[in-house]
């Protein structure tokens, strides 16, 4: 993955939550290009349009105004051009709910952000480690 | 063992498939796996010997969770299996069987 640097969207409404994976991004060395959108209505515009080129990865939060993670995941497996992106689930939700449906929807991975920024931090290492690993 | 009549209870949640044997059978079995209604959710990994650009293009549609270049070496193995392991533990499963 490093030596192409895939374009990454994070689909996230909280600012602080986006400040978080900036910042552990930051502290991996996670260089890839990072665009943000704040809800599900505003990501697909963004993919539609061709406001951003397309990205390798999502991730994805859950619960969000305007339109959900689960609600966008539909829409972008139903896509021709959009429903080949890897989809990383990160969000608060713990309910049964959202993990059967992300994961029939076909996300690679399914995270709890954790609540200490040096766990989440970790999680991201993780992350990239195994973006490594993969040929996108 | 997924689908037969000695299948695998509960489904397992990750399935690693080999694509190097042969060229279009493994994904047959990607497909198959895709379409079924009580296996369509499983985490499927790709693990790949030589390049077969089509087939990563087919596996990636497929949404798999990663398509992943593996030699046997054995440093590339373990680094392999550190890496997947620690993602395994960093993702959540539903509790449905």
């Amino acid at each position: 993955m490093n030596q192409k640097l895939v374009n990454i969207l994070l689909i996230e409404d909280d600012e602080v939550d986006v400040m978080n994976v900036k910042r552990a991004f930051s502290k991996n060395k996670i260089m890839n290009p990072l665009f943000i959108a704040g809800n599900g209505v505003e990501a697909l515009e963004m993919l539609k349009d061709k406001i951003i080129p397309l990205p390798k990865i999502i991730i994805l939060d859950i619960n969000m105004p305007k339109m959900n993670g689960i609600e966008f995941l539909k829409i972008v497996r139903e896509n021709e051009k959009l429903k080949n992106i890897s989809v990383f689930v990160m969000t608060t939700s713990n309910e049964d709910s959202d993990k059967i449906d992300a994961y029939n929807l076909n996300v690679a991975g399914y995270i709890l952000k954790p609540l200490s920024f040096e766990k989440f931090v970790t999680s991201v290492a993780t992350l990239k480690n195994f973006w490594q690993l993969c040929e996108m | 063992m997924l689908n037969g009549s000695h299948k695998l209870t509960p489904v397992p949640k990750i399935v690693l498939i080999d694509l190097n044997r042969t060229k279009n059978k493994e994904i047959n079995v990607l497909n198959a796996i895709r379409n079924h209604p009580d296996l369509k959710s499983i985490l499927m990994f790709v693990i790949t010997h030589s390049d077969y650009g089509k087939n990563k293009t087919t596996a990636l549609n497929l949404n798999i969770a990663g398509y992943i270049p593996l030699s046997f070496e054995i440093q590339q193995l373990n680094h392999f299996f550190s890496v997947l392991n620690d993602y395994w533990n960093i993702i959540e499963f539903s509790s449905q069987k």
